[in-house]
């Protein structure tokens, strides 16, 4: 059986955040979808998140943005979260 | 009807701005709340907004783009968040009352005092001079039109943002008649709150305005539910949220947005156009007995004033109403203005124009004048 590929989730400060991600993502050539940040994941409330299947794409695209630092998480089965090291 | 009341609001809007304020009432739902794609849609739809906003008007980021509810909402949010407490502000003699009522409110605070660099209108090196003598040490804030609302004379926001830039002190502009007609850049302007309202110049629905943030960020004026930092009892840090609390007007926003785009295209073409039709309004009422046009050898925005000898302004505005012809007569809640322009007694009647009137309706309404005045 194929093995399922991890999802990260790239945290941002807001919705807006989000979008900017997205805007920069897109025009890396880099999937992404907005989604809500996990509760377990989200120390400080209510957030967003970025899924993306290719991390290192989307932090090469973020990296030469001048959006504000992020934290990341990668589940395998979108249940447990693990720090993105 | 003849529609010259575009500086209180647009009227005459492209049909696309209707259409987006319809699809999202049809279709956006939980903006910054929920993840669902009612919110997904809107989020980018108004994130686009910002967008276009920023390009537009030269805002380093989308993030410092701020939706707000009108100008005035925008200016109390920069006035009271980036005045320095205990210092004065200094404003020009054309200020609206949504400058000048919130400063007023911050004087009697004790919060620091209001002083006015007069400067008669159309002058523009005067009011430089006016603001240059004032803009010292003892200056927290510094606030000026970039259109007056009453006479439509351009102040030199640029100049007078580069001096405060060089002393040190929070500038903000009020672009309520400029933006959609004249280049407004808040880079260029040295500003570090550019404020406007999206119903006007801009095209959007009423209950819109934008506040754009350099840099130095102004405390929050509004407190609450931003839909992130939840577990924070403060406000989050960083704009947009900073300035967003509660939610937010979607459909507007996305009114907004069509507008913008609009403008975007067609800018100077409107400038032209509302310069074509002033100077033939300027000449039309310059021909008819009795009228005095307040014009003056700079250019002006897309708007001016006049009054006609002993007639009550507010009955001309109601004889041009009768007729099919929408303006505004009255003070134009800018009472400081007509101080600065010496028709604080007598009102005056305002005429405005957007891109989509016509030398034809110019014509009319001086045919329509002199039959109300002369018979």
């Amino acid at each position: 059986m194929k093995e399922k590929k991890p999802v990260t989730l790239i945290l941002v400060r807001s919705v807006t955040y989000a979008q900017a991600v997205m805007r920069a993502l897109r025009s890396a050539g880099v999937y992404g979808q907005v989604q809500r940040a996990p509760r377990s994941i989200s120390d400080r409330g209510c957030g967003y998140a970025v899924a993306v299947r290719d991390p290192v794409a989307a932090m090469r695209a973020l990296f030469a943005t001048r959006l504000p630092t992020f934290r990341m998480y990668q589940t395998h089965d979108g249940v447990n979260y693990f720090p993105y090291r | 009807m003849i529609y010259f009341d575009s500086a209180a609001t647009a009227f005459l809007r492209p049909a696309a701005v209707g259409r987006a304020v319809s699809r999202s009432l049809r279709s956006h739902a939980g903006y910054g709340r929920s993840g669902h794609i009612a919110a997904a849609q809107a989020a980018r739809e108004v994130y686009a907004c910002r967008e276009t906003a920023a390009a537009l008007f030269d805002v380093s980021l989308p993030e410092q783009v701020v939706f707000c509810y009108n100008a005035t909402h925008a200016l109390n949010t920069a006035i009271f968040g980036l005045a320095l407490p205990g210092k004065t502000a200094v404003i020009s003699g054309y200020e609206h009352n949504a400058v000048t009522r919130p400063l007023q409110a911050r004087q009697a605070r004790g919060q620091g005092n209001v002083v006015v660099a007069e400067s008669p209108p159309f002058d523009s090196q005067k009011a430089l001079e006016a603001f240059d003598a004032l803009l010292d040490a003892s200056c927290g804030l510094c606030v000026c039109t970039m259109v007056s609302n009453v006479y439509g004379n351009i102040l030199p926001v640029a100049e007078i943002g580069a001096l405060c830039a060089k002393r040190g002190i929070p500038f903000v502009v009020d672009a309520s008649q400029a933006a959609g007609s004249l280049p407004v850049s808040l880079r260029a302007f040295h500003a570090d709150a550019v404020c406007m309202p999206g119903h006007k110049g801009l095209m959007g629905p009423p209950g819109t305005g934008l506040l754009l943030l350099g840099d130095r960020l102004p405390s929050p004026l509004l407190f609450g539910g931003t839909g992130t930092d939840s577990v924070s009892p403060l406000q989050p840090p960083a704009p947009p949220e900073r300035y967003e609390s509660g939610t937010l007007n979607i459909a507007g926003i996305c009114g907004l947005g069509a507008g913008l785009r609009y403008v975007a295209a067609h800018r100077e073409a409107i400038r032209n156009h509302e310069q074509i039709l002033r100077a033939a309004m300027c000449q039309t009422l310059s021909a008819l007995p009795g009228v005095r046009v307040y014009d003056g050898s700079e250019p002006g925005g897309g708007l001016l004033s006049f009054t006609v000898e002993h007639t009550d302004c507010e009955a001309l505005g109601d004889a041009l109403a009768r007729k099919g012809v929408a303006v505004r007569a009255g003070l134009h809640c800018a009472p400081l203005a007509h101080r600065s322009g010496g028709t604080a007694d007598t009102g005056t009647v305002r005429v405005s124009f957007c891109g989509r009137n016509t030398l034809g309706e110019v014509r009319r309404f001086g045919f329509l004048l002199r039959e109300i005045l002369h018979g």
